[in-house]
């Protein structure tokens, strides 16, 4: 069997200037193969649905979360697991893990939920583990999906530990995924804990979204393919990295801590290397190493691609065309900061600075798109002016934070929609 | 058998209750198959709409009025499903074995040229070292181990993962911190912070809620939650037909 490999695309705005220092962004992309569509070969899943009931959860959430969670249902196969847990100060296994044969039988137990009480939420997560991990199954995603609009507040309670816990988890094979309804769920627990539990944070902002977040967190789990992925990056004799602009995490080899490679949807990584003056030709800059692991085999997988750029004299690179992808991948992962920094001084109070940073975000962002005009800059464009837009009156800061939050992090893990 | 088999090729059943009755004309006319007592001989009306309601058995696609159409496909599969069953198979097993099945491997199944349970051997084994005659022990151990082998494969009896999250529940209840006070400051206007009143982390000794369990289309058993049901679906489902099946010897 051939087994198509993961590539790894490396391009620069433009042919470097000879003869002088620069600093050069350079836009890595990898693009993991195509999943099989004739062999369906998806990995199985092993899921557990952690449901909060709490009261505030009562009407329109609760309703559109049991259909998000039906739908959740007839998506997956008889050779998947899944078990339900719902929570609010009691912790209740309303469907033990269990391989998804009787659709109806399973669905009918969703639909008995009703809402009330407080929110145990990091017990019925613990719950939500033990289903999982009694079937855990090295070639399954074994994925706990937490589902809530409100905050911890009964049992533990303590952010740090509770993430702590979630990363422990992630390493004994179980992640985490969190979805966060509406505006009173705590972004700051639910965030870093998918983060920490390898797993994706999802914001639904109107109830009715909720299926097709299901939609994108089932069709993550089918499509991924690699998982533990790393980017080791060795520049060459006076190169630098001196910027990762979406800000990865990096583990004790100093490689970046990448999100899992999912089939068809490339990451989009931007590098910023301080290059030394060079005569014009080509001069190798950096070795980029890709490694993961196969989720269907459990193969290690590694990709090396030498990043070796052209020099010319400053004459020629300005008469050249800048490359769109480039400049649109980098004012993407900018303005990831420029949110992030806006949430910043939102919490100390300074909304002046907070205003000041997507503003300057929305000046750049529309340079870029002069200059590379993109949908996506479009979009951006037009969501950092409604952003400064909402947070001048102040009365949804809550809610424009979760926002700004999660826009940031989808952009960051340079996955391009 | 099978020509008999043949000479019910194109015959229809509206209704439910026609399916069971040629299920059981078919099966008298070929002779007693059947030598265990734990399972009741001819399919009726109520086990064939359980087996359809626990997807045993698919449904009709085809409604003449408002009774559904019935062809050879589905008598087969009752068929087979009975004799499984009569093997001393679970239900859970059945469906896993009958799913996906085409017309030619259930003939071939229930006209018994292949043998698909190995089990079956180590569970008469079993019974015969242990002396269990027919009891639910034996039954819910082999499929157990039936389960077992065809869903997880060979990995450690306790995952890491388990015993990790056992041991979180076991730490005392730690008391809310500074920590937690500071983080969650800016809720104070949520409706979650307003419910101040502390709620006990223990669940009192009051059970409040109830569960339910469908035992037949209409027929459900109802149980407080303090009670622990087995947990296992495929044993669950078991007890749950056992129910049925004294209800229907009544």
């Amino acid at each position: 069997m051939t087994h198509k490999k993961t590539t790894i695309e490396i391009l620069t705005e433009k042919t470097l200037t000879a003869n002088t220092d620069q600093t050069v962004d350079v836009l890595v992309r990898i693009t993991p193969p195509q999943m099989d569509q004739t062999a369906s070969k998806r990995p199985k899943l092993n899921l557990s649905m952690v449901l909060d009931r709490s009261g505030s959860m009562s009407g329109r959430k609760l309703e559109e979360a049991k259909e998000a969670a039906k739908y959740c249902v007839d998506q997956l196969l008889a050779t998947d697991r899944i078990s339900t847990v719902i929570f609010d100060d009691y912790i209740d296994v309303l469907i033990p893990s269990q391989p998804v044969e009787n659709k109806d039988l399973l669905k009918r137990s969703i639909n008995s939920i009703v809402a009330n009480g407080s929110t145990a939420l990091h017990e019925a997560w613990v719950r939500g583990g033990l289903q999982v991990s009694d079937h855990l199954n090295g070639a399954s995603i074994n994925r706990v999906l937490l589902i809530t609009d409100g905050q911890a507040n009964v049992g533990e309670t303590r952010v740090s530990s509770i993430v702590t816990q979630a990363g422990e988890l992630a390493a004994k094979g179980v992640t985490t995924s969190t979805i966060g309804i509406g505006e009173d769920f705590n972004e700051d627990l639910l965030m870093p804990m998918a983060e920490a539990g390898l797993g994706n944070a999802w914001h639904v902002q109107e109830p009715q979204d909720m299926v097709r977040i299901f939609e994108t967190e089932l069709q993550g789990l089918v499509s991924q393919i690699g998982h533990t992925v790393r980017l080791g990056i060795r520049p060459t004799a006076g190169v630098m990295v001196v910027d990762v602009l979406n800000d990865f995490e990096t583990d004790g080899a100093g490689r970046y801590k990448l999100p899992n490679l999912r089939a068809g949807s490339p990451l989009e990584i931007v590098v910023r290397m301080s290059v030394p003056s060079h005569s014009v030709g080509d001069a190798a800059l950096a070795d980029f190493e890709l490694s993961y692991v196969e989720q269907d085999s459990h193969v290690p997988i590694s990709v090396t691609s030498l990043f070796s750029a052209k020099f010319d004299t400053a004459e020629v690179t300005a008469s050249l065309a800048s490359n769109p992808a480039v400049i649109n991948a980098v004012q993407l992962l900018m303005n990831a900061r420029a949110r992030l920094e806006a949430i910043a001084r939102m919490d100390r109070g300074d909304y002046v600075g907070m205003q000041h940073a997507l503003i300057s975000a929305c000046e750049e962002t529309d340079v870029a798109f002069s200059m590379a005009p993109s949908p996506e800059l479009e979009r951006e464009r037009e969501e950092l002016a409604e952003l400064g837009e909402a947070l001048k009156s102040r009365a949804n800061d809550t809610f424009t934070r979760k926002h700004m939050a999660y826009s940031r992090e989808s952009r960051r893990k340079g996955h391009n929609q | 058998m099978s020509d008999l088999l043949q000479n019910l090729k194109d015959t229809e059943y509206q209704g439910v209750k026609e399916l069971a009755d040629a299920a059981e004309r078919f099966l008298r006319e070929a002779g007693p198959v059947h030598t265990k007592g734990t399972v009741a001989e001819y399919p009726n009306e109520r086990t064939v709409r359980y087996y359809i309601s626990s997807g045993l058995l698919t449904s009709s696609t085809e409604k003449r009025g408002l009774k559904s159409v019935f062809g050879y496909e589905h008598l087969l599969k009752l068929l087979t499903i009975k004799k499984l069953q009569a093997d001393g198979l679970p239900i859970s097993v059945i469906k896993d074995l009958l799913s996906d099945k085409s017309i030619e491997d259930l003939e071939k199944l229930f006209g018994e040229e292949i043998r698909v349970f190995t089990e079956r051997e180590a569970l008469e084994s079993f019974r015969q070292a242990t002396g269990h005659i027919d009891d639910s022990e034996v039954m819910e151990m082999s499929l157990g181990d039936i389960e077992a082998a065809e869903i997880d494969p060979p990995e450690a009896p306790k995952s890491k993962a388990r015993e990790y999250l056992e041991s979180l529940l076991m730490k005392p209840k730690a008391p809310r911190e500074d920590e937690s006070q500071i983080l969650f400051s800016h809720a104070l206007t949520t409706p979650q912070a307003r419910r101040t009143t502390p709620k006990q982390p223990e669940p009192p000794a009051e059970p409040g809620t109830w569960k339910r369990y469908e035992v037949a289309p209409g027929l459900e058993l109802h149980a407080r939650d303090d009670f622990r049901p087995p947990r296992d679906t495929g044993v669950l489902m078991q007890l749950l037909e056992r129910i049925l099946r004294k209800l229907d010897s009544k």
